[in-house]
């Protein structure tokens, strides 16, 4: 596998911009805060204080859930825009929302608010409890086996903050392999980035320097291991954060499989 | 001895598997498997990679001497129960064993087996033991507590099970002292060697994403200088129970492996699963505390040239015997001095062995459609020929039955569990976890961090009754790079008894990871944990209650343990 790059040390960087700095566009909120998880007598939910606002985030649900819940004991970063949807659990929700566990232990995340008569979730999907029925996942039909003629193709997977690979990253990353293989792909070109997100108080979260390394490496090591040909799998990464402008900033957390017939 | 005894089979490339991935972004798909890595963990041929180092331990360690060995054959039917390496002794089809509550029943779904010149009771080794020396029939094909303090005062300590390589607190202690075997005769824990760095499945070093250092070393054999972490083949010494070897369809699912030809690790989502290096389909990692032998086979290859202390591999054909028995043996309880019989026709559709062998495995049990352990509906009115004991006794079994099923607390701290997708803490119940129907191990295989091993939940941080007295376990440190994936639970600095599954992964968050066992012959097989660290099924509850402030009353206990006694 050829690798080219190059690493620079760097440190997890929260850099405060100018005053003038620029804010994310309206309504989207973003911001790094401790999560909050309050009972209810279903599930819990979860939520997230910023500025004074209180804003819902989910409810617990399992692993075939769009939204996975944060972690009391570290801080999270959240992503969302502001719905005018009835508020859930006390909170402003934020539609669609995504949230990524801050990696370092934070024992000040502590909040863990009981069930009050006032705040319901009826319709759970999935309660504290066993399922009411057996089946916890609905397999998808195979897709189509690809028709010539082929071309080249670009999957493209998302990461949570910091993150270098996850459940939401096996998607693209088997659809990829399985590309690669049916055409029987001359190369497979991983790219990997890194990104930096606006807040909303104009400040920036930027992802440490080795995570595009991470990310690339990572991704190709795991295609080799799920069948992709060594020999056409190369990993290279972008050094310098993707600059995000608030809106949709989590897509700029990713890496690009690129198959080449 | 060198490594190179150890063949290497043909990588195996082309198998089709159909993908079945749980999460949302996923789709069902037939996918070309690929071959075994043979720079991740796992096997080539017969041998994972771990094994030549630890046969070089093995081959290190002294042996019995000849004369103890001679004379323990004549105390081998000594004792009720114990089948004795080489003994010949006939094992029944449909056994019952007495144990701690009533009877386990074992069921050997081939019949009755001449144990004579059977790979899996004939010592193979150098040191006088077969497997069955640690996996007997009445033990519900564990090893019980009792059983080895029996076979300790029945042979003044000169059975093969006590044998210096792993039987002892370490090799190089005086073997005819009992507080040589201290760990083995007060915990039931055999010394596991696993080379360091963790090797890869051609045998080559995984480079870890941590290091370890020895805080603490009670038995001496991690800073031993011929079978410690500094020797010339630096080795990690921690201390595990053996596992039941007896309704292993369960474990290794129907076929060997996964039928649906799942490609990742649902705990560590991003680790492909294991493959079988003879088949090249992906295997269930449910086998051993570390998931450390891809597949039955390759756990007989690793058991037989550290445990047994064979210099070479058994040959293909006693493989496949070891493997074929281990597929027909089930075991589960079945009778209770207080409930009676546990195999009635109309009772309870989950116990005793003939059900175990009769279930189909691999079914997702955390629903109300197939409940874990069906219902126990049967023992909740009152049977017209049920004394007041009995009846008693029954009716607190259903009671934990729904306790374990269905009463939710918070599920916290707890890597591979709450960083699965349900948030930490997550509000479920025993039965989130324990969910694979007829056994209880998770249909989601791999590897958790209950707290058992890792500091503060294990037995010497401050929350355990057990913090007092002399230290008993090794005690290690882990500082993980910074650039690692931490556990996410404890960080990157981690004090811990067994590091578990990361001895083999190299990967910062499985510090203490466990692969979970299945709930099976419980009764008959104390203590519990893979370090023996409840004594008793109330330790046990009483440690899941203390980890995740459940606050179980006394009567929940109760229904509780009587619960799993019956299983």
């Amino acid at each position: 596998m050829r690798r080219f790059g190059t690493a620079i040390a760097a440190v997890l960087a929260l850099a405060a911009t100018a005053a003038a700095a620029a804010t994310p566009p309206a309504g989207h909120i973003n911001f790094v805060a401790c999560p909050i998880i309050r009972d209810t007598k279903t599930v819990p939910c979860w939520l997230s204080e910023y500025q004074g606002k209180l804003y819902y985030l989910g409810i617990q649900f399992d692993a075939t859930a769009d939204f996975y819940p944060p972690y009391l004991g570290h801080k999270a970063l959240v992503e969302g825009v502001v719905s005018k949807e009835p508020s859930i659990c006390g909170g402003i929700v934020l539609k669609p929302v995504k949230v990524s566990v801050i990696p370092d232990l934070d024992p000040s995340c502590n909040t863990q608010l009981p069930a009050e008569d006032q705040y319901q979730i009826k319709d759970a999907p999935r309660g504290p409890g066993p399922r009411y029925h057996a089946q916890a996942y609905t397999p998808q039909p195979p897709p189509p086996p690809p028709v010539p003629p082929f071309t080249t193709k670009d999957f493209v997977v998302y990461y949570d903050y910091q993150s270098e690979l996850g459940a939401r990253s096996l998607g693209a990353m088997i659809q990829a392999m399985t590309y690669a293989k049916a055409i029987k792909a001359s190369r497979v070109e991983v790219t990997g980035y890194r990104a930096s997100m606006l807040l909303s108080d104009g400040s920036r979260l930027t992802e440490t320097d080795w995570i595009a390394r991470h990310r690339a490496e990572r991704l190709a090591n795991t295609l080799r291991q799920i069948g992709v040909p060594a020999k056409t799998l190369s990993a290279t990464w972008v050094q310098q954060p993707a600059r995000g402008t608030g809106a949709d900033d989590d897509k700029l957390r990713r890496a690009v499989i690129r198959v080449v017939p | 001895m060198s490594p190179s005894i150890f063949s290497r089979g043909r990588r195996v490339a082309g198998v089709v598997a159909t993908l079945l991935i749980g999460v949302s972004v996923a789709a069902a798909a037939v996918l070309a498997q690929s071959a075994v890595d043979p720079k991740a963990p796992g096997a080539i041929g017969v041998t994972a990679g771990q094994v030549p180092a630890q046969n070089v331990q093995a081959q290190t360690a002294p042996l019995p001497k000849p004369s103890d060995a001679d004379e323990t054959q004549a105390l081998y039917k000594a004792t009720d129960g114990w089948f004795a390496p080489g003994s010949g002794a006939f094992l029944p089809a449909d056994g019952a064993f007495d144990d701690a509550s009533g009877k386990l029943g074992v069921l050997n779904t081939s019949g009755q087996i001449d144990t004579k010149g059977h790979p899996f009771f004939e010592p193979m080794g150098a040191n006088g033991r077969a497997c069955v020396t640690c996996h007997q029939p009445a033990d519900a094909m564990s090893l019980s507590l009792t059983t080895i303090r029996a076979r300790w005062s029945a042979t003044d300590g000169k059975d093969p099970m006590f044998a210096p390589v792993d039987g002892s607190d370490c090799p190089n202690l005086p073997q005819d002292k009992e507080s040589s075997h201290s760990l083995l005769l007060n915990r039931g824990l055999f010394r596991i060697f696993l080379p360091w760095p963790p090797r890869a499945a051609d045998g080559t070093p995984i480079k870890p994403e941590f290091t370890i250092e020895v805080v603490q070393d009670p038995t001496g054999c991690n800073t031993d200088p011929v079978y410690g972490l500094k020797s010339a083949n630096p080795m990690v010494s921690v201390y595990r129970r053996p596992r039941p070897v007896a309704n292993m369809k369960y474990v290794v699912g129907p076929d060997h492996g996964l039928a649906a030809g799942q490609l990742f690790n649902p705990k560590n989502i991003a680790m492909p699963m294991a493959l079988d290096p003879d088949t090249g389909k992906p295997v269930t990692m449910q086998i051993m505390s570390d998931a450390r032998d891809p597949t039955l086979k390759t756990q007989a290859v690793d058991a037989a040239t550290s445990h047994l202390q064979m210099a070479k591999p058994p040959s293909a054909e006693q493989l496949k015997r070891i493997v074929d028995f281990e597929m027909q043996i089930y075991a589960g309880q079945a009778v209770d001095s207080r409930g009676g019989s546990l195999t009635e026709a109309d009772g309870p559709k989950a116990l005793g062995p003939h059900n175990l062998a009769a279930s189909p495995p691999g079914i997702l049990g955390d629903n109300y459609d197939h409940p874990v352990f069906y219902d126990f509906n049967a023992w909740k009115t009152r049977a017209p020929n049920a004394t007041p004991t009995q009846q008693a006794f029954r009716e607190s079994v259903a009671r934990g039955y729904d306790i374990f099923f269905a009463k939710p607390f918070w599920i916290r701290d707890s890597q591979h569990i709450n960083t699965v997708g349900v948030g930490n803490p997550a509000k479920r119940t025993c039965a989130t976890c324990h969910n694979q129907q007829m056994v209880g191990m998770d249909l989601a295989s791999g590897w958790v961090d209950l707290g058992t091993q890792n500091l503060p939940w294990a037995e010497q941080g401050l929350q355990s009754p057990l913090a007092s007295g002399a230290p008993q376990l090794p005690l290690f440190k882990i500082t993980c790079n910074a650039e690692a994936p931490p556990h996410m639970f404890l960080g990157r600095v981690i004090y811990t008894h067994d590091p578990g599954r990361a001895l083999i992964s190299g990967r910062c968050m499985d510090v203490g990871a466990i692969v979970m066992q299945q709930f099976r012959g419980l009764a008959a097989r104390a203590p519990y944990f893979s370090n023996g660290s409840a004594k008793t099924l109330r330790e046990l509850v009483d440690f899941y209650d203390r980890r995740f402030s459940i606050g179980y009353t006394d009567q929940e206990k109760e229904d509780l343990i009587n619960f799993l006694s019956v299983l």
